[in-house]
């Protein structure tokens, strides 16, 4: 059975014009990390407070194991969530903080002692558990805003955006750390992002949205190496993938790129159909039939992201470190046919060229 | 290190100078009364004005061994606590229901922080027609059985109607500090609470209150403080100190024992005293209360 179904999940603001989150439906399966990825303002933060209760739904069913829970207390939906901020409660103890939701639950001292500490073990946390939230560290504080999820052992995690408070080295150790706690609690968790490093790396599914809306849901493998739009194309991956303009010429078989080369396709495709030709960074190989020039080196250290231009078209691509390009130098650049994909313009939809008959393949071969 | 924050004055006249309009103010304001009614409470001064005896501590010794003086003592600390507890209590119950309904409505807050503009007598007066046994709102309750309510002839009826009015007035000053206060409080620390069971009482009680403690201190000593040198205008407006001295405040006690009584010796060593209880009081506060707030 899903942990959780949203059902056309929607959410309008009083006086809005537009929904927040527009007609969002997913399954989640038990036991699965779902991440949620999308740029600032893509409504996925409103999503995450909707399913935790802590925003009303207007529109859709949002269902956790099974039972509708529109109209449930945050209390009874048995989720726990990690804030963002960490909302720690200042004037209590870390032990008190873990212990919170136990307290509230009415457990007996001394079952809650026990848990408290059990948990502020495994968090290492342990020496800290008199201190109070302002004497912590960073890292520290996001370990307790966890534990004090974990004490309830809720069947749902949700983060918004935990990670996001944390300096670059504490991000990516706290990364590894959720995803072993994930791996351990065995429970289905829910984070939120905008960062795709954490999205990629922490995800069994990945979630991608846009104004409100879900663009594509799938591994994260899966969804990087396929877009379904040209949205998805542009926002995942690092440096982002080339997207360029054209139409389909050369009898279908062809992109005639806006102010630039003829660039043979895969497939087949119908002719005079405006095209965004997208290409990543790592698949542009140096070599091959397409003049250009070097506009710009950036090096990062394992390697260099070039910024090249083909007649008006601007790529980028990757080479090694080794490299020795250098500004305004001269290249050829190569653009693989497999790895090539290929969206609507005007709609942004992904668009699968269809295969060559064998013997066309080995005509045009 | 430390100097260069300070701005220097080349001149050694010209800061004196500055801070000389204040500084007088002060002494001539408070300093000098204060220290005249010192000089007073140690002498004895005749009624009509024309020389004084020293007497040395005669005037505290009669004060402190008078009954009257301690029944007025015991009734204004009743006073003082049952009005800073309703006024705080009402503030904090309003100061959250508009926490959870209305966020930030800056006109609300200043329509509710009028009636502590509104002069004590006024508010004596008004009070005194609200709660006249006669022709009052509560009238009727005379109707039904008489002398169920008459604070002209009922002591505990007067000081329930005395600390009314006083509470009245303080209950919209603590509710501007007590709404800055519950405002201030991040909302994803109540939203963290209701994900981890806590209803709205429970949050209030384990969240809102704890976090409030520091204004709620500070409410305490200026409901004191006021309630102790402020009630005056009440007592003198609605009771006069009466029924039989039972609304007789240290306040107005100092009132009509000195101006009433013609006993000025006495009365300056009781506003002495009420002084240094004010004082003491709040240094108590201060020393006791204060350092167990801060958990930062």
């Amino acid at each position: 059975m899903a942990a959780i179904t949203l059902d056309h999940v929607s959410k309008t603001y009083p006086g809005a014009t537009r929904a927040s989150v527009d007609g969002v439906s997913l399954d989640l399966p038990e036991g699965a990390f779902v991440v949620v990825l999308g740029p600032s303002g893509c409504g996925k933060s409103t999503l995450l407070r909707m399913l935790a209760g802590l925003e009303t739904i207007t529109g859709g069913e949002a269902r956790i194991a099974g039972r509708r829970v529109n109209e449930l207390e945050p209390k009874d939906r048995g989720c726990a969530m990690v804030f963002q901020n960490y909302a720690l409660y200042p004037h209590m103890s870390v032990a008190d903080n873990i212990g919170y939701p136990l307290k509230v639950a009415g457990l007996p001292r001394a079952e809650r002692a026990a848990r408290v500490r059990a948990v502020a073990e495994s968090l290492s946390l342990g020496e800290h558990l008199a201190r109070r939230p302002g004497q912590l560290s960073g890292g520290q504080r996001q370990r307790v805003a966890i534990g004090r999820a974990m004490v309830r052992e809720p069947r749902v995690f949700l983060f918004d955006e935990p990670l996001s408070n944390l300096d670059a080295t504490l991000r990516v150790q706290m990364r590894a750390e959720l995803r072993r706690l994930h791996e351990r609690l065995g429970a289905t968790s829910l984070l939120v992002t905008h960062d795709q490093v954490e999205a990629m790396t922490l995800a069994d599914i990945l979630v991608v949205m846009q104004a409100g809306r879900v663009e594509q849901v799938g591994p994260p493998r899966a969804v990087y190496d396929r877009p379904e739009t040209r949205f998805v194309a542009g926002f995942l991956g690092s440096p982002p993938m080339n997207l360029m303009p054209g139409r389909v010429a050369g009898g279908g078989g062809a992109v005639a790129l806006e102010d630039g080369p003829l660039v043979p396709l895969p497939g087949r495709l119908p002719a005079g159909l405006a095209v965004m030709l997208g290409i990543r960074p790592e698949h542009v190989t140096e070599g091959g039939p397409h003049a250009a020039l070097v506009e710009m080196v950036e090096d990062l250290g394992s390697g260099r992201v070039v910024h090249a231009r083909m007649q008006g078209v601007p790529v980028t691509l990757h080479a090694p470190a080794e490299a020795t390009l250098r500004r305004g130098q001269p290249l050829r650049l190569g653009l693989p046919a497999a790895r090539l994909h290929v969206f609507e313009a005007e709609s942004g939809r992904r668009h699968e060229p269809a295969p060559l008959q064998a013997a066309e393949a080995a005509l045009a071969g | 290190m430390s100097n260069t924050r300070r701005a220097l004055f080349r001149s050694a006249w010209l800061p004196w100078a500055l801070v000389l309009p204040q500084l007088l103010i002060i002494f001539v304001f408070f300093y000098w009364p204060t220290g005249e009614a010192l000089y007073w409470a140690f002498t004895l001064e005749q009624p009509w004005g024309g020389g004084n005896a020293w007497v040395g501590w005669q005037n505290f010794a009669a004060v402190f061994s008078s009954e009257g003086y301690w029944h007025s003592v015991r009734i204004s600390i009743l006073y003082a606590a049952s009005t800073t507890a309703l006024a705080i209590g009402a503030a904090l119950l309003l100061a959250m229901f508009v926490d959870r309904e209305v966020k930030g409505s800056r006109g609300y807050r200043l329509a509710m922080i009028w009636p502590y503009a509104i002069a004590a007598p006024a508010i004596g007066i008004i009070f005194r027609f609200v709660f006249d046994p006669r022709s009052g709102v509560f009238a009727f309750l005379n109707q039904a059985a008489p002398g169920l309510w008459d604070p002209t002839l009922n002591g505990d009826h007067a000081m329930t109607m005395l600390v009314l009015a006083g509470a009245w007035q303080l209950v919209s000053y603590n509710f501007v500090f007590l709404l800055a206060g519950l405002q201030s409080i991040p909302r994803g620390l109540v939203e963290a609470a209701a994900m981890d069971g806590a209803g709205p009482l429970r949050r209030m009680r384990d969240l809102q209150a704890p976090l409030l403690a520091p204004t709620l201190f500070f409410l305490v000593i200026i409901n004191m403080t006021d309630s102790f040198t402020h009630s005056f205008a009440l007592v003198d407006v609605m009771t006069g100190g009466g029924p039989a001295r039972s609304t007789d405040l240290m306040v107005y006690k100092i009132y009509s024992d000195g101006f009433k009584g013609l006993d000025y010796s006495g009365a300056a060593a009781q506003s002495i005293v009420l002084m240094l209880l004010v004082v003491g009081m709040t240094f108590l506060q201060f020393r006791f209360v204060e350092r167990k707030l801060h958990y930062k």
